[in-house]
């Protein structure tokens, strides 16, 4: 927290004279100070419709919401190049000794599209919405730490503070990403409709020209199923700058394709009608490569940019009273161990992912390289590592199918479950299960519908229906990267113990529950760094979930779309550019 | 004929509670609801699924939902998608206008080909043209129709390369994706409409070719009846001509099964294109169906049921009628 | 078991003789007939070699369905270039292949392999034995007898591979096991539904009538796509009160029977409604009426007279049927609902390692082949089915 300070101080000094905008700096783009130039359409594409206009009854992000509603003036925000947060529609801000009180002083030179000034009632109403039970909002989840409050208040005429119950690291986030709703219409709509009225408000059917945003382009079109238009909002380059004080964005539109797939989306991007395309694998990469050799288009590709935040992993089932001897066996971390040793990472990640793929050891994603623990324990493919482990439990010798059985006859079998029609994890099971089997475990994939899966996946009680499951998880913050509900044991996707009665089972995960709950509630970088290191330490020694890769992220883009990042920060989690740079080269 | 108009229509709300109770009860025994996906999210406390299943009335029994929803029906509304939050009418009407278009270029052109063809084989029955005909009519039914799609995408970027090569011409001969173009709303509306149809062609092309053989066999398979029946053959010894044969007295007759047919269209409207439009990216029914089943927002699913019920069971109706009409052997009693 | 479909409907198809006596030489009027029309006896001859083939699958296939290697990589590997020609001599030689190695190119990034002839020759050979790789044929005979095959490491693929590296000749042949069986299966489910309640609404009439035909509304009120992925994801639940009920664990034979029965289910409401009308029609006909006159029982007229008279649109819509559901099951498979892929492949399935590559299929070229086998099955047939119908009708007799 210390460091926030520091950065938030000379800052704030640097920007005593009022009204003064916010600087885009040129370290972010690859463009030459000076060499932007305003006009032209960047159409980019999208895979879903937006659901809706209305930020507060959004069940998730969409491609609306993203540009105009989380591009907006949020208080904070991170520049690509590191994870230091910068005051943004805040002028500048303070915390209080115990973390507990951060009181923020906003910009007076932020406006809506429609012209009203942004104003600290604007924030107010988004807190008071998000926190009516009755809104339902999405964001209501985050106002709360262990179940009590954030407060917010205005203090002084520009001014709003945020008293915390407890300290806690994810409650920062929240206020960083906090954004005003407009009180002049929605907030109007509350008071006068109540909750119901402003779920009700904004829906796809809503003239655009009906809603104000604060983003650098607002919505003008919305045809379902084809497209989303933005159009410059002129009030966006009154407080946001590039270094030369040239009003930002640079582009006057904005363009989304609504498509079916990626498929259809890397047509149109060869067929010249997409300005940019995020290739999904090698092959991608390959067809665009051709294509810009024949000639058939210009473009940049950056390929294996960095591992994206998603994963897949194999869980065992460590509730399973009606099968002792398994459930003895998936408890013990020997024999999880020598399952993560018989995942062939370098198979799965030449044959599934064509190459493009990095393996992945403990929960936290890759590309969170201030997060990762790179120095803990690796089970990595090795078979005879494997079968020391298991003869260590007792399956020393093999049956007449080449099974491998313990003392008393028992074979070592298994059910692994993944879901039907994911055709990458089928094949990773496969991999897993021909490689187990070579070492005389007997390893049965089924492919089950998504939704029974994920049933299994999350029944509780002392017997639970699987023996194993091989799943994915997307997403996670930058931050705090441990999963409210994955460590503690009573979390909902505590996925290999998942009897409440008895709570944990092992000394390692009431220790990694306790770091993380220490963890939470420690602001300071370094030191939640450590007790990050810590947790993922004891998750590589107990396995309770064996990870197995990453997909790598690429990117493209057609040269003539200029403002892209310097290649050092084009990874997963700032993407390949800062939109508000970006701009047409002639 | 009255009395049966009126029996007809008095069946039509118990076939309607039929089938949207049967599909009802069908996507109720599928494991899982709209929530469940949401449960693996890492940050979405159980709490807020608990509180969101009770908001979308999830946690009632499925009877009572399915009574809530048919009053809803009742009273001329189809309910609120979960996904969206918006009534279902707004997230399903714009999907089936599209796949209307599709469809209905594809029936024109398919009747267009198919007709002729068809006559054409049944009059030079075994000829070298009759084979061709089938064969080349076989073809399109013996491809999956999102395969040729897929085929021809390819097609259209190879001849590309060719076109290049040979006329120095760098652009595709059709659009391979979307509906419109990327600069649509610049143009005039007659550019507009242009476009769109620019961008049908392809996919109501493959539509058509999957529809073309089971047309022209059934056609031509009609026509030989008919032209060997006797009352042809009364006609031919008359001294008829050969056309008016052919085309006053067999076509008429042969036709009977494509009236019955016409009824069965309306619903196939609906039904749109198929995953021809999940591979050339069509913003039509069937993505929006095929989102709507895997997000499991069942009142989506239901109202699409809802307004290809009402359709169906019109052209069912209007179908009967017709083949009474031009079938003067048919009764209803 | 090509000419199942065909086998019952002879004996239905003249009305009211004794089957008895009449149906061997009906049956001959039927292949004279038949055997005239060419293109069917081509679409018949092709449909044996193709059931004959995959029925032998274990014994043609040179590698298993699942086979594949993790090192050295054989994935996406081109059809194996067969040489004929001694590279020393320059003369006719044994048919032989090369080791061939891979690496990533720099454009493509796909990998290519190069064959590597300094490793030696090795010649395709005919009638190997692979122990550690036997199969059954026809879940009878126990055999590790291949018809031919390479010694490793080489590797014969006669038609390229997967991006596992499982050899896509044998997948089709194991596949075909799968997608010509399907709508053969399929077709049973469809037409004992479609004939029964079809024959008795058209004949019955009335309230009868008004029930089933309600039925058959009411199934066809719900879309077909929407009733094949629902009955899908329903029937291939484990949890499914059927599946309950006998002890299904959902293995791979356990979900393609369920995908039979869910593509018979959607497919019967068209057929009951057609011979439902073909019927109506009929009724009014003399022979109908004066059998009604003669005092015949109202079933000897539904089952004599009425449905054999359908018999030859139905056989129209049959021959249309069985393709229809080797066709579906590709759909099916194209939305990740068909038949497991975990240890089975069928045609749709492998159709879908195809598209699912979308325009990068521009360098695997070789995974369209499956789309051949499909095209021919149906087109036989089709092919097949309207000889069969030509062959029925007096009136076309030639």
């Amino acid at each position: 927290m210390k460091r926030y300070l520091v950065t938030v101080t000379v800052l704030a000094l640097a920007s005593l004279a009022l009204a003064e905008p916010f600087v885009w700096l040129n370290a972010w783009t690859t463009a030459a100070p000076g060499e932007a130039v305003y006009g032209g359409t960047f159409r980019d594409y999208d895979t879903s419709d937006p659901r809706t206009f209305n930020p507060f009854v959004s069940a998730e992000q969409n491609a609306l919401l993203d540009l105009a509603d989380t591009g907006g003036a949020s208080l904070l925000t991170r520049g690509p190049d590191s994870d230091e947060w910068l005051p943004y529609a805040a002028e500048s801000f303070t915390v209080s000794e115990d973390g507990l009180v951060v009181e923020v002083v906003l910009r007076d030179n932020i406006k809506w599209s429609d012209g009203t000034p942004v104003t600290v009632q604007d924030y107010l109403f988004r807190y008071q919405a998000e926190t009516d039970p009755e809104v339902q909002s999405n964001g209501f989840d985050g106002w709360f730490i262990e179940d009590e409050p954030i407060l917010l208040e205005q203090v002084g005429e520009n001014g709003l503070r945020f008293t915390f119950p407890v300290a806690d690291r994810t409650a920062f986030f929240k206020l960083a990403i906090h954004r005003p709703s407009p009180d002049h219409i929605l907030g109007e709509l509350y008071r006068e409709g109540g909750a119901e009225a402003l779920r009700g408000a904004w829906g796809t059917e809503t003239p655009l020209s009906e809603t104000v945003w604060t983003s650098p382009w607002i919505p003008t079109a919305y045809t379902p199923g084809e497209r989303l238009v933005f159009e410059r909002n002129p009030t966006f380059g009154e407080w946001n700058v590039d270094e030369q004080g040239n009003a930002l964005p640079y582009l006057d539109t904005y363009t989304i394709l609504l498509v079916e797939s990626g498929d259809a989306a890397l047509n149109l991007y060869l067929a010249g009608e997409l300005d940019a395309f995020s290739p999904r694998t090698l092959d991608d990469i390959g067809v665009i490569n051709v294509a810009v050799q024949n000639g058939d288009i210009d473009a940049t590709v950056i390929e294996n940019a960095s591992p994206v935040a998603s994963s897949q992993f194999i869980v065992f089932n460590w509730n399973k009273a009606s099968d002792p001897v398994k459930e003895g066996l998936f408890r013990a971390s020997e024999f999880r161990q020598a399952m993560s040793h018989l995942v062939d990472r370098e198979a799965i990640t030449e044959l599934v992912y064509g190459g493009a793929a990095s393996p992945m050891w403990t929960s936290v994603y890759q590309v969170y390289t201030f997060w990762v623990n790179e120095d803990t324990a690796k089970f990595g493919y090795d078979p005879e590592a494997a079968t020391e482990l298991l003869a260590g439990l007792g399956f020393d010798q093999k049956n007449a199918d080449g099974v491998l059985t313990d003392g008393e006859g028992n074979a070592l079998a298994i059910t692994l479950a993944t879901n039907a029609g994911n055709t990458q994890r089928e094949q990773i099971a496969q991999i897993f299960a021909d490689s187990a089997r070579e070492s005389g475990v007997d390893v049965e994939v089924q492919a089950l519908d998504f939704n029974l899966l994920v049933d299994q996946l999350l029944s509780t009680g002392p017997d639970r229906p699987f023996d194993a499951i091989l799943i994915g998880l997307r997403g996670g913050s930058r931050d705090w990267p441990f999963g409210a509900s994955v460590v503690p044991c009573d979390g909902n996707l505590h996925m290999y113990n998942q009897d409440l009665d008895a709570g944990c089972l092992t000394s390692e995960e009431q220790e990694a529950e306790e770091l993380y709950v220490q963890g939470r509630k420690t602001l300071d970088t370094q030191a939640a760094r450590e007790i990050g290191l810590e947790i993922q330490r004891i998750e590589a020694e107990l396995q309770p979930i064996i990870y197995t890769v990453s997909p790598n992220g690429h990117y493209s883009w057609l040269t003539s779309l200029r403002g892209e990042h310097p290649s050092e920060f084009v990874n997963a989690i700032v993407g390949s550019r800062e939109l508000v740079l970006t701009f047409k080269a002639e | 004929m009255l009395p049966f108009i009126i029996r007809r229509f008095f069946h039509l709300i118990p076939t309607f509670i039929g089938a949207t109770l049967l599909a009802f009860v069908i996507s109720q025994l599928v494991p899982g609801d709209f929530l469940t996906q949401k449960a693996l999210e890492p940050d979405v406390r159980p709490e807020t699924i608990d509180r969101l299943r009770q908001q979308f009335g999830l946690d009632l029994p499925w009877p009572v939902q399915y009574g809530k929803w048919i009053w809803n029906i009742v009273r001329g509304d189809l309910g609120m998608s979960f996904d969206s939050n918006q009534p279902v009418i707004n997230v399903v009407r714009r999907p089936i206008q599209n796949s209307m278009y599709l469809v209905i270029l594809s029936i024109v052109l398919l009747y267009a080909v198919a007709i002729p063809l068809g006559v054409y084989s049944a009059v030079r029955q075994y000829s070298i043209g009759d084979q061709v005909v089938s064969v080349v009519s076989y073809f399109g039914l013996a491809i999956p129709n999102f395969f040729f799609a897929q085929v021809l995408i390819l097609g259209i970027f190879v001849t590309r390369s060719w076109t290049r090569e040979a006329f120095g011409f760098n652009e595709l001969l059709l659009p391979v994706a979307q509906m419109t173009s990327s600069n649509y709303l610049d143009l005039s509306p007659l550019r507009k409409f242009l476009d769109i149809l620019w961008h049908m062609l392809m996919p109501a092309f493959v539509v058509a070719t999957a529809g073309m053989a089971g047309f022209t066999r059934v056609l031509r398979a009609q026509m030989l009846e008919v032209l060997g029946s006797d009352f042809i053959r009364t006609a031919r010894a008359k001294g008829l001509g050969h056309q008016t044969v052919t085309y006053k007295h067999a076509l008429r007759n042969a036709v009977i099964p494509f009236i019955a047919g016409i009824g069965g269209l309306l619903p196939g409207l609906i039904g749109g294109a198929g995953l021809v439009e999940v591979v050339v990216s069509w913003p039509g029914i069937t993505p929006t169906f095929l989102q709507a089943l895997s997000r499991q927002d069942i009142y989506v699913v239901l109202g699409l049921l809802v307004v290809s019920s009402i359709l169906l069971m019109i052209g069912n109706l209007i179908s009967d009628l017709l083949l009474a009409v031009v079938d003067p052997r048919i009764r209803y009693h | 078991m090509a000419e199942d479909p065909s086998a019952t409907t002879f004996s239905v198809t003249d009305a009211g003789e004794p089957l008895s006596q009449r149906s061997k030489s009906q049956a001959q009027i039927i292949w004279e007939q038949f055997r005239k029309h060419e293109a069917a006896l081509i679409g018949g001859g092709i449909l044996i070699i193709m059931y004959l083939m995959t029925a032998l699958a274990g014994f043609i296939a040179p590698y298993g369905l699942n086979e594949y290697r993790r090192f050295p990589v054989t994935a996406f590997h081109p059809p194996s270039k067969i040489h004929w020609f001694d590279p020393e001599t320059k003369r006719l030689a044994k048919p032989f292949v090369y080791v061939t190695t891979a690496e990533r190119d720099p454009v493509t990034r796909q990998r290519v392999y190069r064959e590597q002839p300094q490793e030696g020759e090795y010649p395709i050979r005919f009638f190997v034995r692979r122990p550690e790789h036997s199969y059954k044929i026809l879940g009878l005979f126990r055999s590790d007898l291949k018809l031919f095959g390479v010694d490793e490491p080489a590797r014969l693929f006669l038609w390229g591979t997967n991006n596992l590296g499982k050899d896509l000749f044998s997948r089709v042949l194991f596949g075909g096991q799968i997608s010509l069986t399907i709508g053969l299966l399929a077709v049973w489910v469809s037409l004992f539904l479609g004939l029964l309640l079809g024959g008795v609404a058209g004949f019955y009439g009335g309230r009868i009538d008004d029930l089933i035909m309600r039925l058959v509304e009411i199934f066809d009120a719900i879309p077909g796509l929407f009733l094949l992925i629902v009955l899908a994801s329903l029937l291939k639940d484990p949890r499914n009160p059927l599946a309950q009920a006998f002890g299904l664990k959902m293995t791979s034979a356990e979900t393609f029977l369920m995908v039979v029965i869910v593509l018979g289910l959607v497919g019967w409401g068209g057929l009951a409604r057609t011979i439902r009308s073909l019927i109506l029609s009929i009724r009014e006909q003399d022979y109908a009426q004066a059998a009604k006159a003669l005092g015949a029982s109202e079933s000897r007229i539904l089952w004599r007279h009425l449905l054999p008279a359908t018999a030859s649109y139905v056989i129209v819509v049959l021959t249309l049927a069985i393709p229809g559901f080797i066709l579906a099951e590709t759909g099916l498979s194209f939305i990740g609902l068909g038949p497991s892929e975990v240890d089975s492949a069928s045609w749709g399935l492998l159709l879908r390692d195809a598209t699912a590559r979308g325009i990068s299929i521009q360098f695997v070229p070789w995974l369209l082949l499956p789309g051949i086998p499909i095209f021919l099955a149906v087109l036989s047939w089709n092919l097949v089915g309207d000889g069969l119908r030509d062959a029925f009708d007096p009136k076309k007799r030639r």
